[in-house]
Parts: C-alpha cells; structure tokens; sequence
C-alpha cells in the first residue's frame, strides 16, 4: 500500500511537467501552424506571428517550476498524497491552458493577418488565459508548503 | 487530413480575407495561387472539395441537358457530403436558390402553370414552388426575405440587379455556414465557394455577354429550323437551372 502511495506520489511530482509539455507542444503547433499559413499570404510580420504562436510554451516552465516546489526528498507516504492532488490538478490546468491558447492564438494571427493593427488587441484572449495558468502555479506553490516533508 | 488536423490551420491561415462580396475591385489572390495552396490538401479531401465546388458553380451544370439531371448532381454532392453535414446544408441551400430564381424567371417568361417544375424532384421547396405558384414569393417570402427583393427585379426586367440580389443572398449563406468553420475542411471549401462568386462577378463581362447571347440565339434559331420550324419549348429542360 505504501508502495502505491509513493509511486502517486512521483507521478504527482512530474505531471505538471508532462502535462504542461503535452499542452505547450499541442498549443505551439496549432498557434505555429496558422503562423506559417499567415506567412505565406502576408509580405511582413514574419516574427510577430512566430513569437504570437510561442506563447504556449509557457505552461511546459509553469509545470518544472511547480515540480521543484513539490519535490520531497525523499518522498514519504505522508507528503505523496498531497504532491499527486496538487501535482495532477495543476498538470491538468496547463495542458487546457495551452491547449485553447493555441486555439485562440491560431484565431488571433489569422485575424491579424487581415488586419494588422488589431494585433496586440487580439492577443488579449490568449493573455487572459495565461492568466488562469499563473493561478494554477501561485496556488500550486501556495500549498506545496503546507504539505509535509 | 483528419478534422482540425494541423495541415488545415496551415491551409485556412494562408487564404486571404475575402470582406464583402462587391467591396474590392480585384481578387485577394489569382487562381493559379489559390490551386497552389489547396494542392495542401489530400487526394481525398482534394477530389470531394472539387466536387463540391465544381456543381455549386455554372459551369459544373452547364453540360445537364434536363433539370431532373442538375437536381441530381447535387443530390450526389450531397451524398458524398455525409461527413460535413453543414457543406451538405450549403449545397442544398444553393439548390434552393436556383430553383427559386429559375421559378421566378419562369413565371415572368409566362409559364401559366408550374408544370416545368415537376421535374425538381420531390424537394420541400418544389412542393412549395408548385403549391404557391401563383403567390409572388411562392409563399416563402417570411422565411427568404430576400425572395421579395428578387420577384421584384425579376418582374422589372432588372437582370443585373437581380444576379447581384442572388449573389448576395448566396454569399450570406455561406458566411452564416463559415461562422461555425475555421480551421477544417469546411472553412477550406466555403472560401473557395466564395471565392468562385467574386471570381464569377468580377468576370462577368458586356462583350462576353453579348457574344453568348448571340450564340445562343444561333443555336436556338438553328434548333428550330431542324424541327421543322417548331417552337423550342422550355419544358423540364436545363433552361432553368443551368442558365
């Protein structure tokens, strides 16, 4: 039983940093991808797109700072539960995020593309969204000190 | 490509705005370009996009010798759409309107009775056409707005005034249908349906016009003489919708 306990224990520890990564990637790639379409149908602009579409990467440096707050060493039965409820939820929280900031952000370079000066506006959703992220990270570190060990 | 595969977002971010249908003077892109970009897609999505958009434009019906034979190219259009139900509601849309217009022109032309009609097949809007025959908006005007604005060009003799109340319906509808579609297969294939309608209003040409028209007229004088000078008559032929 304390064997399973500590194993929850590890996978809580590192699901902020898998999962973050899982959203970063998923959401770069979706924000990339309509980066490249806009590209091929606009004369400038190039890095505006491509910095626009990096945005999501941040969940993924959300995920490892988290990991280091809970890190226990070494991990007891007593600090496990605690690292994979707030470890899990946290992980959760970053794969969204970048999930749908990839979506929005996708829509945001292409409405730009149509109309440049609507470019910092249109990255308003996205930011707001990041915002819900350093929610989860703050709150996450907030309890990562309440949990023993 | 799978639905909201990544390759669509590329496709979908690289096509230009289009904006209104009579508010820019040329063309975001040239054809060749647009070809360019679609050869993104797969052989698959490639052949049902070119379907789709080859019987939703004139020239992909200008071949139908019957009405019965338009009604059913689209109808396998739609078929073949059972994937995107919200294309196969656009395509029918489509239909809808031509059978419409082609009814309104029909009248005007003097039909008595809604017997070209029957060969529309067993569409809720052909039912309608032929049930209301007589109404001037054969009792759709509540649910088509536009229908109102189109029975009275038509009766004026307003040709380009009413391409133009058609063109606008159409590319209404697709913008309604494009609302719900950014990135995926649909939002490839209502951008290239509007842009065939700017690409068709743009091209329409006095000269061209003029040249056609006579060769129609040629050929309809020519038709006749070969029957023994008997009167053409427009009955279940594609003098409907396909022209």
């Amino acid at each position: 039983m304390t064997d399973l306990v500590l194993v929850l224990g590890w996978f809580g520890l590192f699901a902020p940093v898998a999962l973050g990564a899982i959203g970063s990637s998923i959401g770069c790639a979706r924000a990339g991808s309509a980066a490249i379409g806009a590209m091929l149908d606009t004369e400038t602009g190039y890095g505006r797109f491509i910095g626009a579409s990096l945005m999501p990467s941040s969940q993924v440096i959300y995920g490892i700072v988290i990991m280091f707050s809970l890190q226990r060493d070494p991990m007891t039965a007593e600090a496990a539960a605690g690292v994979f409820g707030v470890g899990v939820l946290a992980g959760v929280a970053l794969l969204y995020v970048g999930i749908r900031q990839g979506e929005v952000l996708a829509s945001a370079i292409v409405a730009a593309k149509a109309k440049p000066e609507i470019f910092g506006i249109s990255l308003a959703p996205a930011a707001v969204l990041e915002g819900f992220a350093v929610f989860a990270l703050v709150f996450a570190l907030v309890l990562s000190g309440t949990i023993p060990g | 490509m799978a639905e909201g595969s990544f390759q669509y977002i590329t496709l979908s971010a690289s096509l230009p705005h289009l904006g209104a249908l009579f508010s820019n003077a040329d063309l975001p892109m040239s054809r060749f370009r647009l070809e360019e970009r679609l050869s993104m897609l797969e052989d698959e999505d490639r052949r049902l996009l070119d379907r789709v958009t080859h019987v939703t434009s004139w020239p992909g019906v200008d071949g139908c010798d019957t009405d019965a034979e338009v009604v059913a190219r689209f109808d396998a259009a739609c078929r073949s759409l059972e994937a995107h139900p919200d294309l196969a509601a656009v395509v029918r849309e489509r239909l809808e309107t031509r059978m419409l217009v082609a009814a309104l022109r029909l009248r005007r032309d003097g039909a008595a009775d809604p017997a070209p009609v029957a060969a529309w097949g067993r569409m809720a809007i052909a039912r309608a056409i032929r049930t209301n025959w007589s109404e001037p908006t054969f009792g759709l005007g509540r649910a088509r707005p536009w229908l109102r604005a189109a029975q009275a060009l038509c009766a004026a003799g307003d040709h380009i005034g009413l391409e133009r109340a058609v063109l606008t319906e159409v590319y209404r509808q697709i913008d309604r249908a494009a609302d719900d579609h950014q990135f995926d297969f649909e939002a490839v294939a209502l951008f290239v349906m509007r842009f065939q309608l700017i690409e068709r209003w743009q091209r329409y040409d006095a000269t061209r016009a003029r040249d056609r028209l006579e060769a129609l007229l040629q050929s309809t004088l020519a038709g006749a003489w070969t029957a023994g000078n008997a009167t053409p008559t427009g009955a279940g032929k594609a003098g409907s919708l396909s022209q």
